[in-house]
């Protein structure tokens, strides 16, 4: 008895302990009433704890009992657990795992955990997308090595013309993004130079424009362990055309400012040139660069540089106190590089921007040089009596007025002598008008080599000439009379012989007029003339 | 017969507790719902023997699931917000610890345990599942909820032994196999 008792203990030890087994009860031990209900309790639980153990929840707990009980009501909890978790990981935060001690405490707080976490990475990421979707440019996301898209906003879809369920996966070969292979080429060079964000212009093969030209700011980024090119391609097609418009206008306007054959000039309030157009060194001899080194005394004659400065004065004033640039014309005299001048006629305006702003000077310097002397052949021509070359009663006129106001100025005066040709209708009648006329001629002659430096000498008309003698009275008048007078009568006249002349002077006084002074000379050459004629009068009052 | 009924059921034959029992409130021991349960069932099995008395059992418990659903529930659209629900609820008003240990309606088929359980957790083992008011009344809240008849067993009961009480759940719809 002793015996058998031992070994049902030593089997029960054995089943509880070991973890190999006798497939079923010995038969020596069947008979022991009980036992084999105990044997089957504890195989069930074993099976039952292997399986739990094994983490094999779905195997069927066999049997009753209290131990084989809380094996079912521990599978039943995993079981649960394994429910909720599968919730959990579907987005279903609400659950709870209760009366589990510490163990609900520490996977409850997991839980909320976990949803705040998930809720901040989703917040994260509708933010992300929200700004990723708002990006105003096309953006991508595209595969270094294939450049197939991971990702791309609206915009992007809106220039392909493809919804993101046609794009997403498609390499940017097959929907023929680029051009071409050799723009495709650029684009793999340029992502695969660096990390860095890095920017390149080129021109696409989009559906809705086959001329679309895209700015790509492109910058490699890492998802996981894949490499991947994220670029913003900005539509600069409406740019490009305008570029290439203010790029062909500024060919334009170069080429005319470089061909005309005026001097085009921008200078700013400095007073230095920021252009000048090629035609200066025609103009002046000098090259664009010599001139742009040149000073200001270097770029213009003495008389003309006062008109430079003051023009560049009204300017700086203008800009200062926001009042319209008042355009500036003058002619103005330029040292050329042979050491000779060049007249030019300046004119000079403020160059504004779109916003009003003042900008610089825009001159234009025109070659008047030809019509310079043009104009003083015809002043002079205006001023010279034909047949003699002297001055004429319009010059003269104009000579005694500005001698008198000199004369006033300097509280001086001045002699006036007019003289006339004795008996010169007799030479006209008696020799022709031509013979009278060489007469005139060698007479000016006389009078242009006996004048001193400063004296006017001009025809009045007729036979009739006067001279302005500055600084001189009424007395020293007299004395240049008679040397005329002298000279005069010892010249022997082509053709005629001896001819003589008569003198009349006068003196200006300061309440004289212009006619009463010549009025006076004329007086006393009336007086002159009827002393006997090839004499010199002065006037007396 | 209908029409001459004494005991027809309505949530407002429960009265107003707060009214009626002000100083009591609406709690009482659990042995006591217990002692009116198990009286009746021996009431009833006497006089209309075992198979009778389960059946006016599964019977009553599926009237109070229906009658629970709509006075406690609210509607949900998804199944686990309706199952949290219910957790809760059985929590709160103590009916026991409800868990989900299975759920595939591809098929039809819920696994649910209910820990300290009101009708059974506690009861002497005497090798027989006890707790068919509580298959009724699981029965009629999912029909409540999918508008599908399920059918509801128990399969491990504290009476048998076992700790929790194990319910299987199927409609015959979906399901290959009856329980």
């Amino acid at each position: 008895m002793a015996n058998d008792t031992q070994k049902w203990i030593q089997y029960l030890h054995d089943l509880l302990n070991e973890a190999n087994i006798v497939p079923s009860i010995p038969d020596s031990l069947k008979e022991i009433e009980g036992l084999e209900a105990v044997d089957q309790t504890i195989r069930n639980l074993r099976d039952a704890l292997k399986s739990i153990g094994n983490g094999n929840l779905s195997d069927q707990i066999n049997g009753r009992g209290y131990l084989i009980g809380q094996a079912k009501g521990l599978q039943s909890t995993l079981r649960s657990l394994i429910w909720q978790t599968k919730a959990i990981s579907s987005g279903d935060f609400s659950h709870q795992v209760l009366f589990l001690g510490d163990f609900s405490d520490a996977f409850n707080s997991m839980v909320k955990k976990l949803e705040s976490n998930i809720n901040e990475i989703k917040e994260a990421k509708a933010l992300f997308e929200l700004f990723f979707e708002m990006i105003p440019d096309a953006t991508m996301i595209v595969s270094v090595d294939t450049l197939t898209i991971f990702n791309c906003n609206q915009e992007f879809e809106a220039i392909t013309g493809l919804s993101k369920k046609d794009l997403y996966g498609k390499s940017l070969r097959n929907i023929r993004f680029f051009k071409d292979e050799h723009q495709e080429a650029q684009f793999m060079a340029f992502v695969k130079s660096g990390e860095k964000p890095q920017y390149l212009s080129l021109e696409l093969d989009l559906h809705m424009d086959s001329n679309f030209q895209g700015l790509f700011s492109s910058s490699m980024i890492h998802i996981g362990h894949e490499k991947y090119i994220l670029s913003v391609v900005k539509n600069v097609t409406e740019f490009k055309a305008l570029e290439e418009q203010i790029k062909k206008s500024e060919e334009i306007h170069r080429l005319l400012a470089d061909n005309a054959s005026d001097v085009i000039w921008t200078m700013d309030l400095t007073g230095k040139f920021t252009y000048i157009s090629p035609s200066v060194e025609k103009l002046r001899g000098y090259t664009v660069e010599e001139v742009m080194a040149q000073s200001h005394e270097e770029l213009l004659c003495p008389a003309s540089l006062v008109h430079l400065e003051k023009g560049l004065e009204e300017a700086i004033y203008a800009v200062k106190h926001n009042l319209p640039f008042k355009v500036f014309r003058d002619d103005v005299e330029q040292p050329c590089k042979d050491g000779t001048t060049v007249w030019t006629d300046l004119t000079v305006s403020g160059i504004y921007d779109k916003s009003n702003h003042f900008v610089g000077m825009l001159g234009v310097s025109r070659d008047i040089t030809e019509r310079r002397k043009m104009e003083a052949k015809i002043r002079r021509l205006s001023e010279i009596d034909r047949l003699t070359q002297l001055y004429n009663r319009f010059k003269l006129d104009v000579n005694i007025k500005r001698e008198m106001d000199h004369a006033i100025k300097n509280n001086m005066t001045f002699a006036l002598i007019m003289l006339d040709i004795d008996n010169f209708k007799m030479v006209n009648d008696t020799y022709g008008h031509i013979v009278g006329d060489e007469v005139l001629k060698e007479f000016a002659q006389i009078l242009i080599r006996t004048i001193c430096k400063g004296d006017t000498v001009g025809r009045w008309g007729g036979e009739e000439f006067m001279v302005i003698l500055p600084r001189k009275n009424a007395v020293e008048g007299q004395k240049v009379a008679e040397k005329f007078r002298e000279k005069v009568s010892n010249h022997i006249f082509s053709g005629v012989g001896h001819l003589t002349a008569s003198f009349g002077v006068s003196e200006f006084e300061e309440e004289l007029t212009e006619i009463e002074l010549v009025s006076r000379a004329d007086k006393a050459l009336y007086e002159a003339k009827k002393s006997g004629k090839n004499s010199v009068c002065r006037y007396k009052s | 017969m209908d029409d001459n009924r004494k005991y027809q059921f309505s949530w407002d034959l429960l009265g107003d507790i707060n009214e009626g029992r002000p100083n009591l409130g609406n709690l009482t021991r659990v042995e006591i719902y217990r002692l009116m349960q198990f009286t009746l069932r021996d009431v009833i099995e006497r006089n209309f023997g075992t198979e009778v008395a389960d059946q006016i059992f599964y019977d009553s418990g599926k009237l109070a699931g229906k009658a629970f659903y709509e006075h406690y529930l609210n509607p949900q659209k998804n199944l686990n917000d309706f199952m949290n629900q219910l957790e809760s609820l059985f929590k709160e008003l103590g009916i026991g610890i409800l868990r989900i240990e299975h759920i595939d309606m591809d098929k039809g088929e819920l696994t649910l345990t209910v820990s300290e359980d009101l009708d059974c957790s506690g009861l002497p083992e005497n090798g027989f599942e006890v707790c068919t008011y509580d298959e009724g009344f699981i029965s009629a809240l999912l029909e409540s909820f999918t508008g599908i008849a399920f059918e509801v067993r128990e399969i491990d009961c504290w009476c048998t032994g076992d700790r929790t009480c194990r319910f299987l759940a199927k409609t015959l719809e979906l399901s290959q196999e009856k329980l």
